[in-house]
């Protein structure tokens, strides 16, 4: 079950409108690295996962990851409200106005749409969890990338804040691999999947 | 720390700093459980309850975030940090300080929340209050305007 609560996890209040900036910023909503991509995988490989503190860790990191999704749709709302003729026809924004105006769609700033293709779901806890943590990561160079491009104080303080999440969630993957692992109480940690052979 | 000589694990192990452990397993350290903390201002201006964790990148500017004394404010802040040692205690259940700090979290929210929906309207949908059906106001949390409280 999902409740909404009416606010963000983080104040996002963006003064300058700047379009081609929101079409950078757009990749962390529906790019490979993206929110919607983390929120979904976290949420779907828990169904699979064979110890309580791993469901745990997968359902409130997941659904964490949508509040951030939230946040980054903020941003590129924030950004792109009030445009003059002359602001959309901006490089890098009038290939995203043509498809969608000023709405926010799940796309990475690279024009694919998202896809389920950018994540997996393997029913195995160490592969999952692996991936996780490699996730976490390319989603930190991705806001390390915004950092490098965004030249707006507003939106570089969202997008810190957004970074040092991945970092932390890194952090509660890896201890949450060394707990499957503790679990598991053998040497050859592959020798059965504990989510399949019972 | 020092690095334990390889040589000495069993063959099914490798040298990790302190001690062996399985060759072909990733490993993070486990965060020890008296970690030092930020209150649940800076936590929320920071982006972890945990100093340890604070591994900010250069191009990014040190946090300017002017949230204070809102009522808006207050409950991020408090929800920030409910979320932070929700996570923590995930994978440290048996940390009993981290869980007391935990409730006290959670009680100071449910207040900050009150003082919140008195000032601006429902946080949720059933939050419903004498002056008619208020969820549907603007801002929602998205516009401009939501940041402002």
């Amino acid at each position: 079950m999902f409740i909404y609560e009416k606010r963000l996890q983080y104040p996002v209040k963006i003064k300058n409108p700047n379009p081609k900036l929101a079409a950078a910023i757009i990749s962390q909503y529906g790019g490979p690295d993206g929110e919607l991509g983390a929120s979904l995988r976290y949420l779907s490989q828990r169904f699979s996962m064979p110890y309580p503190e791993l469901k745990g860790l997968l359902t409130d990191i997941g659904t964490e990851e949508l509040g951030h999704l939230e946040m980054i749709g903020a941003i590129v709302h924030q950004l792109t409200r009030n445009l003059t003729d002359e602001q959309i026809r901006t490089a890098g924004f009038d290939a995203y106005f043509v498809d969608h105006t000023t709405g926010v769609y799940p796309t990475a700033a690279s024009g694919a749409p998202w896809s389920a293709a950018t994540m997996q779901v393997t029913g195995d806890m160490i592969a999952d969890l692996t991936e996780d943590l490699a996730a976490e990561q390319k989603a930190r160079v991705t806001y390390d990338n915004i950092l490098r491009l965004s030249d707006d104080p507003d939106v570089s303080d969202a997008i810190r804040f957004l970074r040092e999440r991945e970092i932390v969630h890194f952090q509660r993957f890896g201890e949450g691999l060394r707990l499957a692992k503790d679990r598991l109480g053998q040497k050859n940690v592959y020798f059965v999947n504990p989510s399949f052979d019972k | 720390m020092e690095n334990t000589n390889p040589n000495a694990c069993s063959a099914m192990e490798g040298g990790l700093p302190g001690k062996c452990a399985n060759l072909a397993f990733p490993y993070i350290a486990m965060q020890g459980m008296n970690a030092e903390r930020y209150d649940q201002a800076q936590a929320l201006a920071a982006g972890t309850l945990f100093p340890g964790l604070n591994l900010p990148f250069f191009k990014a500017v040190k946090s300017k975030m002017n949230c204070d004394n809102t009522a808006l404010c207050e409950l991020m802040a408090l929800s920030f940090a409910i979320t932070e040692l929700g996570l923590y205690l995930d994978t440290h259940q048996n940390d009993k300080e981290a869980l007391a700090l935990y409730t006290d979290y959670v009680s100071l929210a449910k207040e900050g929340k009150k003082r919140y929906e008195a000032a601006y309207g429902p946080l949720q949908q059933t939050s419903v209050t004498t002056a008619g059906y208020t969820w549907l106001n603007n801002p929602w949390p998205w516009e401009l305007e939501g940041g402002n409280r």
